[in-house]
């Protein structure tokens, strides 16, 4: 185990990423950053579309090749140690040897990412032999240990089972196993726990939360469901269509959600004793070929409707979507501070 | 007076068994369920994956055959009706999946998915179809100019409404919804949830509501049964089931559910584990190896449906049903993680 | 909604080059095919003959339309066989001849002559031009390649989806059957098939190939079949009330085209060899008709006197199955909604 891999930490600054389509070229995450700290779990939320799992994939430099590409910005990952390193422009051999060891990364389908062909035991045990030179015996046994780590019961026997003969919360167990093994000190999940139910989802939750307190990780939580990370997150970045729009510590974010798109977002998560009929969020995320101008929220952007209702005529401006702000449409918010620990990209909220 | 009390949906002693392939051994999908659906109200159904409520789901309809037991619908007994007076009977039920994007034939436009229903039966001829159709587009938020285009050119949400019309475009008046919303973004869940409880309203609809989310059917129920290992294991009034959960299975889900209120982390019940393969099920109380407050008599028992001391439409299958556990140690050692 | 099905096809169709290039190439084959008799024939396609006009070559057109017989009697003498042709066209005030003024089966005692101004790719080794028995043999090896497969494509998709969709007993009957056909030595079983056939002719052909090329098909059919059947459009429309011939020929078969239509394609080119073989071992259209079929085997055994002679039959074997190929992965693509994925990222 490396003395520092309490300390890695990756910071993200202004990362664009290019898709190449018939259509021409678009821009799924268009200026994004943020920070990924030792022992803290950072979420990213939002619906499909909003470019969150594109921008989980850059920071992995997973992104296919050949359609996609990091247009600009920095991945900077560091070890506490004073070594660091640019994802986003290192040469792939320097980054195959992160990934794995110091960077893994868990999805959202845990069938689709193991392999059907070999035992589970063996998938995990490859991953200690590749990057930590294990012997294929002594690989073994960390496999089995790391399986019953994450919560496996009778993991010696399981071990030597495929992956279709796991259950799919075994499977997602079975996936941390596998990124757990090379001892990464980040930790990106890429809606782990979508696909399973409530209850088998509160259990990798909990267990996430434990293994990250034990081994010091930093981690990246990409979801759409907001009560998720209510639970497991240090500090959220609500993102929409490419960009941040609200950022800012979980406990504050909850009680305090300052972007409308926050606000609706946050109004959609599922309660108990609570009827439906908040509608949801009308319409729904602009594809990165046809974000509007200005701030890209404005077109489902109750605020901005309702004060151009209060507001001078002068104000406002008449789009496809009703009657909005004028500085909705001509202006794009930046992410700037309201607090401690607080930034919001709207232009009504911060001023 | 009699429509109103008159049950519309009714499954008696309902059992729907598979032969486990490559060998013996039975599955019990469905085992021994028995629930009254009044005409206009909207009946939960929770449970986890695996246990049995979308073949239920599925046996109501008669898609899957039932091995055991009655399915009446509007008092036709559905369960021996021959191919084609069922397939006559199914303008009157309908149902939505999970994934629409699944449920919708890629080949197909969205006009041809949701008029298919109408020439299937004949219910519209010639222009009237598009008419039809185009008024139930509209109906659910679509728009008749997206009669042209196909299931993948749509996003999730909309695929769902494509779906939803389909179905309403026959003018049926039970519809089943198995997991309409767990394929979704919960922006888009809210969307279809609401829409759902607006077309209820309407139409005048019973819903057979499935999901795996308990959040999510207290919002649009009146009535829930848990269902676990093909069996219901408490079924009543919606507020007698959230207020008083009488199993130790509904707590667990009720405590799952992710609650968006971030506090100081607390102890909460869960389970250990995962269900036992159906084609397995543990002797006694099913749900005994992962009960936080499995008693000896759980592991040899199986426990019935009983009536509870509350409320007597609400029904709960524990030995414990009647002792307060609130305040109980759980003797699980697992069953409490912080 | 169904009528505008076959327009939105035909609309993503022609955005394919190569798929409009192989159908345009197709028609003229055919068009070939058709009018062989204008296009390399002895007889003239309009002459005046002691006074009176004639149109032997378009005739011959006509002959082969059912209900133009009328006009035939029209060209008597030239019909007739000791009619001698050059002699009347020599004597004619005015006469328009074929493009390729010889009939395929016209022996000459220049053999194996390479190619020239008078015979554009050569003769055989009895003296017969092969430029207008490659045109004569477009018939019957379209006739052979497309009848075949078309009928194999029928009796494969017919027996692969009733197996794949019925399962049960039919499945086994039709899997046994499917095992059975390919275990067989087709080629032989062919054989065996043409020697009790008293005249065998091109029909009998097409129908021996097409009902032994249908397994792969049949197969890749009821694999799909058994793929879509529980696919949950498939639950969904029998929800809505589609009996079982609704939800096979509506849902589930134009789900299970694309592969299959592919397989098909590939076919026709087999079969045309299989002509060709059977054509060589005297099975198959009775000599001298010319085929593809023909022309390449005879070419075979003279390859060392005479190698221009391969290149025609093989360069138009190669063409048909390679536009074939390209109509049929069209077809595919078009059929497929979807067009080119488009390889989006979620996000």
């Amino acid at each position: 185990m490396s003395p520092n891999r309490h300390s890695a930490a990756l910071a993200v600054r202004d990362l664009r990423v290019e898709i190449r389509t018939r259509e021409g070229i678009v821009r799924p995450v268009d200026g994004v950053s943020f920070d990924i700290r030792p022992g803290r779990t950072l979420g990213l939320a939002g619906e499909s579309g909003c470019g969150k799992t594109v921008s989980a994939l850059a920071l992995m430099r997973l992104l296919p090749r050949g359609q996609a590409r990091i247009s600009g910005g920095s991945v900077l990952w560091s070890n506490g140690d004073g070594e660091s390193v640019n994802l986003a422009t290192a040469a792939e051999q320097e980054v195959r040897r992160l990934r794995g060891r110091r960077l893994a990364m868990i999805f959202q389908d845990p069938a689709a990412a193991l392999n059907p062909v070999f035992t589970v035991g063996e998938q995990i045990a490859e991953v200690s032999r590749l990057h930590l030179g294990l012997s294929h015996g002594k690989a073994m046994r960390r496999a089995v240990s790391l399986l019953s780590r994450v919560g496996i019961a009778d993991a010696a026997r399981r071990a030597r089972e495929y992956p279709h003969q796991f259950s799919g919360g075994m499977q997602q167990r079975a996936m941390l196993a596998m990124a757990l093994a090379g001892e990464p000190g980040i930790l990106i999940a890429d809606e782990p726990t979508t696909a399973l139910d409530v209850t088998v989802q509160a259990q990798i939750v909990d267990l996430l939360r434990g293994l990250q307190s034990e081994a010091g990780m930093g981690m990246l939580w990409v979801t759409h469901d907001l009560g998720v990370l209510a639970q497991v997150a240090d500090e959220i970045c609500v993102m929409y269509a490419g960009r941040i729009v609200e950022r800012a510590g979980t406990r504050e974010l909850f009680a305090n959600p300052l972007h409308p798109y926050t606000q609706a977002l946050l109004a959609c998560v599922p309660r108990l004793h609570r009827p439906a009929g908040t509608g949801g969020i009308p319409g729904s995320v602009p594809t990165p070929a046809e974000v509007p101008p200005g701030c890209r929220f404005h077109p489902r952007c109750a605020l901005s409707r309702r004060l151009a209702v209060e507001l001078d005529a002068e104000l406002c401006v008449n789009t496809q979507s009703g009657s909005v702000l004028r500085r909705c449409v001509d202006e794009v918010p930046a992410l700037r501070p309201v607090g401690a620990d607080h930034w919001v990209a709207c232009g009504e909220v911060a001023s | 007076m009699s429509n109103a009390t008159f049950p519309l949906l009714c499954a008696k002693d309902l059992s729907v068994r598979y032969r486990v392939s490559g060998g013996r051994g039975v599955l019990m999908a469905v085992n021994d369920v028995t629930f009254d659906l009044l005409r206009a109200t909207t009946l939960g159904l929770v449970g986890e994956s695996g246990c049995g409520k979308t073949t239920l789901a599925r046996a109501v309809l008669r898609l899957v055959p039932v091995s055991d037991g009655q399915v009446v619908f509007d008092g036709l007994d559905l369960s021996h009706l021959s191919g084609s007076h069922l397939r006559r009977l199914r303008r009157r039920m309908q149902i939505v999946f999970q994934d629409p994007l699944g449920s919708l034939s890629p080949r197909m436009t969205i006009g041809d998915a949701v008029g298919e229903g109408l020439r299937i039966h004949r219910l519209r001829r010639g222009s009237a179809i598009r008419d039809r159709v185009a008024e139930m587009l509209e109906r659910v938020g679509l728009q008749a100019a997206d009669m042209v285009r196909y299931p993948y050119e749509l996003s999730g949400g909309q695929r769902q409404r494509v779906a939803i019309a389909r179905a309403l475009a026959v003018g049926p008046e039970l519809l089943v919804c198995d997991e309409p919303v767990s394929a979704l973004d919960v922006s888009a869940q809210a969307q279809i949830l609401s829409l759902l409880v607006g077309l209820r309203r309407d139409f005048g609809l019973t819903y057979l509501f499935i999901s795996h989310n308990l959040a999510i059917v207290d919002s649009v129920c009146d009535a829930v049964a848990v269902m676990y290992l093909g069996r219901f294991v408490e079924i009543g009034p919606r507020a007698a089931v959230f207020e008083n959960p009488g199993h130790p299975y509904t707590r667990v889900l009720l405590e799952s559910v992710p609650d968006p209120e971030p506090r100081p982390r607390r102890a909460s019940l869960r389970t250990i584990g995962e269900p036992a393969s159906p084609s397995s099920p543990p002797p006694g109380c099913p749900f005994h190896p992962r009960c936080p407050f499995a008693v000896d008599v759980c592991r040899h028992d199986r426990p019935e449906l009983r009536a509870t001391s509350s409320a007597p439409a609400h029904r709960v299958a524990c030995h414990r049903a009647d002792e307060d556990l609130s305040g109980a140690t759980p003797s699980n050692a697992s069953g409490i993680t912080a | 909604m169904l009528q505008a099905r076959a327009p939105r096809l035909w609309r993503r169709f022609r955005r394919r080059r190569l798929g409009m290039l192989s159908l345009a190439g197709l028609v003229l084959l055919a068009a070939v095919a058709v009018l062989r008799p204008v296009l390399a024939s002895r007889l003239p396609i309009v002459c005046r003959y002691e006074g009176r006009l004639y149109f032997p070559g378009l005739v011959g057109v006509l002959r082969s339309v059912p209900f133009a017989s009328a006009v035939v009697e029209e060209s008597r003498p030239f019909s007739l066989p000791s009619f001698d042709v050059e002699k009347a066209v020599a004597d004619s005030s005015f006469a328009v001849r074929a493009l390729i003024p010889y009939d395929p089966l016209d022996y000459s005692s220049e053999v194996r002559a390479r190619p020239s101004r008078q015979h554009w790719l050569g003769t055989d080794d009895l003296g017969r031009d092969v430029a207008a028995r490659l045109v004569h043999g477009t018939a019957v090896s379209l006739k052979v390649g497309l009848g075949a497969m078309a009928l194999a494509g029928l009796v494969g998709i017919v027996l692969g989806a009733w197996a794949g969709y019925a399962g049960g007993i039919v499945d086994v009957v039709v899997s046994r059957l499917i095992e059975l056909v390919m275990c067989f030595p087709v080629f032989f079983l062919i054989l065996a098939v043409m020697v009790w056939v008293e005249e065998p002719g091109v029909t009998h052909v097409v129908f021996v190939i097409g009902l032994t090329a249908w397994t792969p098909i049949a197969r890749l059919m009821r694999a799909e079949m058994l793929r879509l059947r529980g696919s949950e459009f498939a639950v969904a429309a029998r929800a809505l009330g589609a009996g079982p011939v609704r939800v096979l020929v509506r849902h589930l078969l134009p789900n299970a085209m694309a592969p299959v239509a592919v397989t098909i394609t590939f076919g026709v080119g087999h079969a045309i060899l299989i002509e060709a073989g059977l054509s060589w071992l005297g099975f198959g259209v009775p000599p001298p008709a010319p085929s593809w079929g023909v022309m390449l085997r005879s070419a075979y055994d003279q390859i060392q006197s005479a190698p221009f002679l391969v290149y025609p039959p093989c360069v138009a074997i190669f063409v048909t199955v390679l536009m074939v190929n390209w109509l049929g992965e069209a077809v595919r693509d078009a059929a497929d909604p979807r067009g080119e994925s488009e390889n989006l990222v979620p996000g």
